[in-house]
């Protein structure tokens, strides 16, 4: 698997001119892999942090290696387009077609034509975008699809690190988890390390593997999903991730986790079915639709039972 | 017109040392406003004194510019293109600054964010993007220098300003129509040619 580790160490930001910190300082660990979000108000300082790993931002203080090397030994251009970056504006170059926007990269590291026609095609696919896309131009795309040429255009090397600040932003609901999802997908196939940032809670515990949440500069906590729901630092993530919401905390727990193990005889017939890759979300609404157990299914054989004790017991846990 | 029709090789030859003196301004002037515009565009601090030079020499009236130069550098040539060059300045800087300031910001911070290096920024995403304007900027002032190249005639520079100075000395109306007409044509053809230019580059 294509993906690198990423190390922060004590880094501090201070604009000039500025009366306090954007960033103070942040140890933070991900692993190769790993999916990482930067969760924070505007002006927490998640956005001046993630600037910081390609050096778009100089930090005042501290250290940011890359697979243990420090990113401040290489040039900047080379450090870059060894990293993914994708912005909310997209930043698409409006006089190169879809495809030369994508080849950007592969061009500036001097790849064969040959190999990099390959590569925009296989990353038209992966965003699943229309192989006719490649000769279009970017103000004929709608904003979703633009974004889809924004992912491509970061993947096109190969990187090992993807950085995405606020990628679904400025997209409508739909679309944003629509990509979303895809990212997750692109993520499972790949295995790169990704560190993406954003401001809506839900997004962040649909996507990350941790999350990192940030006030005022300064990293307060980072946790898997449900233990930043559970055992939340202190009140501001309380608050801001909403804890003490349970419908939220079902969301970011599985069927698979809940399920007792003993299927009892008849119940496999006749029961409702969900898969095990659900949120507990979505059975608890589907229990409540139909009253019956669910059978909780992974791929196409009983893995246990659902009741609503079973849920409140997992809860409680 | 029956000037025009029957001294085809004079005109010839004005037609000729005008677009010489243009097309030299023209160049001298591009190599100039170009890295000031940019200059310009990118530190707002350059910004103020770079149009207050250029717009006070803008404002010069140019019969009065070229008397002024004339003690300095002498008759001929090389004194109307450097009048002419110092005219397109604020036309041209103008122009430059609003292609650069136009870029969308999120296009440049992609560029450096992809890896580019400053030189690529500039050649492949900067210059590319900003062209359309600028060449906007080069049509108005290649119109605008055409006409005030009729002005170089008067410190012996040649031109189609020849035309004018000896129709006033002679009287010769003719000349002076055939003069207005050449020059008129001469602006509406370039002005045309550019425009091309600009759309070919637009798309």
């Amino acid at each position: 698997m294509n993906s690198a580790s990423l190390e922060l160490r004590d880094v501090s930001v201070r604009y000039p001119g500025a009366d306090r910190s954007a960033v103070m300082s942040v140890d933070l660990t991900v692993a190769p892999g790993e999916f990482l979000v930067f969760l924070g108000a505007s002006g927490s300082g998640k956005s001046t942090l993630l600037r910081t790993i390609n050096r778009l931002v100089v930090p005042t203080a501290g250290s940011v290696c890359i697979n243990g090397e420090d990113t401040k030994e290489r040039p900047a251009p080379e450090l870059r387009r060894g990293i993914g970056y994708v912005i909310q504006a997209v930043g698409l170059l409006p006089h190169l077609s879809v495809g030369e926007n994508i080849a950007i990269v592969p061009e500036l590291l001097g790849w064969e034509k040959a190999r990099i026609a390959e590569r925009v095609d296989t990353l038209l696919k992966m965003v699943r975008l229309d192989p006719s896309y490649r000769t279009r131009l970017p103000r004929e795309l709608s904003g979703g699809e633009q974004q889809r040429v924004g992912v491509a255009r970061a993947l096109a090397a190969e990187p090992p690190l993807l950085l995405m600040d606020e990628p679904f932003g400025a997209l409508d609901a739909i679309v944003r988890s629509e990509l979303g999802a895809e990212m997750l997908r692109i993520h499972r196939d790949l295995g790169t390390t990704i560190v993406f940032v954003t401001h809506d809670i839900d997004e962040a515990l649909r996507l990350a593997d941790r999350i990192a949440v940030f006030h005022d500069g300064r990293l307060l906590q980072v946790d898997a999903p449900l233990r930043l729901l559970t055992h939340p630092a202190d009140s501001y993530v309380a608050e801001l991730t909403d804890s003490s919401d349970v419908l939220r905390r079902l969301s970011v727990m599985h069927t698979a986790d809940a399920a007792t193990a003993d299927v009892p005889p008849g119940v496999e017939e006749s029961a409702p079915r969900i898969d095990a890759r659900s949120t507990l979300r979505d059975a608890l609404g589907q229990m409540l639709l139909t009253g019956e157990p669910l059978l909780v299914v992974e791929d196409g054989r009983a893995r246990g039972v659902l009741r609503f004790a079973t849920i409140a017991a997992a809860l409680r846990q | 017109m029956n000037w025009l029709a029957s001294h085809p090789f004079e005109l010839a030859e004005l037609l000729e040392q005008h677009l010489a003196i243009v097309g030299t301004a023209l160049l001298a002037a591009l190599i100039i406003a170009l890295p000031l515009g940019y200059l310009a565009a990118r530190r707002p601090a350059a910004t103020g004194p770079i149009y207050g030079i250029f717009g006070a020499i803008y404002t010069i009236p140019s019969l009065a510019l070229l008397a002024l130069l004339v003690p300095v550098l002498g008759l001929g040539f090389w004194t109307a293109v450097v009048a002419l060059a110092a005219y397109a300045q604020m036309i041209l800087i103008r122009n430059t600054v609003a292609g650069f300031q136009g870029i969308d910001p999120a296009q440049l911070e992609a560029a450096a964010g992809l890896g580019m290096t400053r030189a690529q920024q500039l050649w492949r995403v900067e210059l590319p993007l900003a062209l359309p304007v600028i060449l906007g900027g080069v049509r108005i002032a290649t119109v605008a220098l055409i006409a005030i190249a009729s002005v170089a005639a008067w410190i012996n520079a040649g031109g189609l300003g020849v035309l004018f100075f000896d129709g006033i000395h002679r009287n010769d109306v003719q000349k002076i129509v055939a003069g207005s007409i050449a020059s008129a044509a001469l602006a509406v053809i370039a002005d045309a040619l550019l425009r091309g230019i600009e759309r070919m580059v637009r798309t």
